[in-house]
């Protein structure tokens, strides 16, 4: 049995480009669908990751970040890549923010592999459509981030 | 937080709680005693203004449950039915006994998993003395794991029901939009019988916790029902006053303050309270047995003026909403679903929208989610497009009377407990009202190393 992997977008899809995790998780939807792979939409509920992330050996988050890049720059990492510098960023679920769920999730042992697709945001204001350096970069983000997820598949089924 | 751990000077007291933890949003506690006088007690709301109601003025009426239902993380389906309740009244549509029945159970799933997730997640960590409830993984391991049980077992309640966990899909106007599998429903009712025996722990852990001490009586906004313990629909009532759900808008006003992005509301120039314990407060006698059974353990009796105790009252509820879905998925099984009752007929296509003629009117709806009376109301053109849009949250409607019991509690804490011991005390009573402050932009806020 091949190792289980979800792809899972976050974010608030009427906050513009907060809503980026959204709209690619659909666009992977209707072009890049992957056989064997959960793609889930989980919007701004978070604190269900914790225990959604244990029934999965892979996950990718894809989400909004706020990194000083130049907006629209994909930035793949693993959480040993990353540090979570605002106690209160990050997604919602009552202020139960990524950084401590990542930290219960680990805690409780759960040992999925957790990788971030992070986009860099450029407006988070109120609105349904991307800012345009997003919309313009969209196709080639989502492209690449399948092209991650096509090198997750083949790193799990090798560790199978 | 103030570090202080020494008794203060009564006469001069700040406290300055720069982002409330724990509560979803960004919120302020900010209280100044000075010579003795409370010179400033505000919970300040900092969050952007919701631009919700504008953003639904020229859309489909059709659509508005789909864009609703991203207010919130936490009351998605919650906002989802009273915008559908608001757009059905609108549009005169009236849904079968089969689609109420499976909103109801929507509903009481929601208000499990909310209820769950503040009880032990948000409200837990400060009985027990720590910061978040993390460090309780290592020090109360299972009960960590049977709150994530619990959790699983209503986030499953969405999916199977709803489409999908979060921002339900296949709830709209005039039902639904397919039919939960049986399957998915048989599940459900395994995984909530099973959680019975997790709730009745869950009433032997908050029984042994100590809330603090408080009382101040205020009034109590709820639903109430002749039929039910009132989630879905009912009269509002007030200290047992009712008015009309189409009403609502002459029984309170909202007002707006300048310290504060969130609207004040006030009945009869007075604050007022929303949410499990002004609920349980007007319905109790409506609450099932098993229900009843815990309030009695929790030694929770109506009317309560203790608002620490919203927490217990959640957990009354939690019961009560269990309880409730067993019954409803029972009849479920038995009887089973007749798709030409519960999955709408006839949809509008996406080439129509905009050319169908409809009467032009104003619609409202009125549910309970777990934190309190939220209302939608539209008022639609004749082509069921959205001209005017009002959302009511219960967050907001609970500001005025958290503040007034700040300004009771403060001169009670004085000269007898710490400047951090008043700075829990203050942090505790606004999380007792679970205050759902933003719809929450969420970015991820990162440096890489």
């Amino acid at each position: 049995m091949s190792k289980k992997i979800a792809v899972i977008g976050l974010g608030n899809s009427l906050r513009r480009d907060d809503g980026i995790g959204i709209i690619i998780l659909e666009s992977l939807l209707n072009d890049y669908k992957r056989p064997g792979i959960d793609y889930l939409n989980f919007g701004i509920a978070s604190f269900d990751l914790v225990h959604r992330l244990g029934n999965y050996d892979a996950v990718l988050l894809i989400d909004g970040i706020s990194s000083g890049l130049p907006a629209g720059e994909l930035k793949i990492f693993g959480l040993d890549e990353a540090s979570f510098v605002k106690e209160d960023s990050a997604v919602s679920s009552h202020e139960l923010n990524l950084k401590d769920i990542f930290r219960l999730t680990a805690d409780l042992g759960i040992k999925a592999k957790i990788y971030v697709a992070g986009i860099q945001a450029q407006d988070v204001g109120f609105g349904e459509s991307l800012s345009q350096p997003l919309k313009d970069k969209l196709p080639e983000l989502t492209k690449q981030i399948d092209q991650f997820i096509g090198k997750i598949c083949v790193t799990r089924y090798r560790e199978k | 937080m103030t570090k202080s751990s020494s008794k203060i000077d009564p006469q001069n007291v700040k406290v300055d709680v720069h982002y409330l933890t724990r509560v979803e949003g960004h919120g302020n506690i900010v209280v100044d005693v000075k010579e003795g006088k409370l010179a400033k007690c505000e919970f300040q709301v900092i969050e952007s203004p919701r631009f919700f109601e504008s953003m639904l003025v020229g859309r489909s009426i059709w659509e508005a449950q789909h864009l609703t239902s991203r207010i919130c993380g936490i009351c998605a389906c919650g906002h989802t039915l009273a915008s559908i309740k608001a757009a059905e009244d609108a549009l005169g549509v009236t849904p079968s006994d089969e689609v109420v029945m499976l909103r109801k159970l929507l509903l009481y799933t929601e208000m499990l998993d909310s209820h769950i997730l503040h009880i032990y997640i948000l409200v837990a960590p400060d009985l027990l003395g720590v910061k978040s409830v993390v460090p309780l993984i290592k020090t109360h391991r299972p009960v960590i794991d049977m709150a994530l049980r619990m959790k699983r077992m209503s986030d499953y309640g969405g999916e199977v029901l709803a489409g999908r966990h979060i921002h339900p899909i296949s709830y709209v106007i005039g039902g639904l939009t397919q039919l939960p599998s049986r399957e998915g429903l048989e599940k459900l009712y395994s995984l909530m019988l099973e959680s019975r025996k997790d709730g009745e722990e869950t009433v032997k852990i908050i029984k042994t916790l100590k809330f603090p001490e408080f009382q101040r009586p205020t009034q109590y906004m709820s639903l109430t029902s002749d039929e039910e313990y009132a989630m879905y629909d009912g009269d509002l009532t007030v200290n047992g006053k009712k008015s009309k759900v189409s009403d609502y808008r002459k029984l309170f006003m909202e007002s707006v303050v300048d310290y504060s992005r969130a609207k004040i509301s006030r009945i009869e120039g007075k604050s007022y309270a929303v949410g499990a314990l002004s609920r349980f407060n007007n319905n109790f006698d409506q609450l099932n047995k098993k229900a009843k059974a815990v309030a009695k353990e929790l030694g929770l009796k109506a009317p309560c003026h203790n608002p620490y105790l919203n927490t217990a009252a959640q957990l009354v509820e939690w019961v009560h909403c269990l309880e409730e879905s067993i019954t409803i998925l029972e009849k479920i099984l038995k009887d089973g679903l007749k798709e030409e009752k519960v999955v709408v007929a006839s949809w509008p296509k996406r080439s129509e929208i905009g050319k169908i003629k409809y009467k032009p009117n104003t619609g409202k709806g009125c549910v309970e989610v777990p934190r309190g009376s939220l209302f939608h109301e539209y008022t639609i053109d004749d082509t069921a497009h959205i001209t005017a849009a009002n959302c009511v949250i219960p967050t907001n409607q609970n500001m005025g009377n958290l503040e007034d019991d700040m300004r009771k509690i403060v001169p009670e804490l004085l000269g007898k407990k710490t400047q951090s011991e008043i700075t829990l005390a203050l942090e505790m009573l606004a999380r007792a009202y679970d205050p759902c402050i933003s719809c929450a932009t969420h970015l991820l806020d990162v440096k890489f190393v």
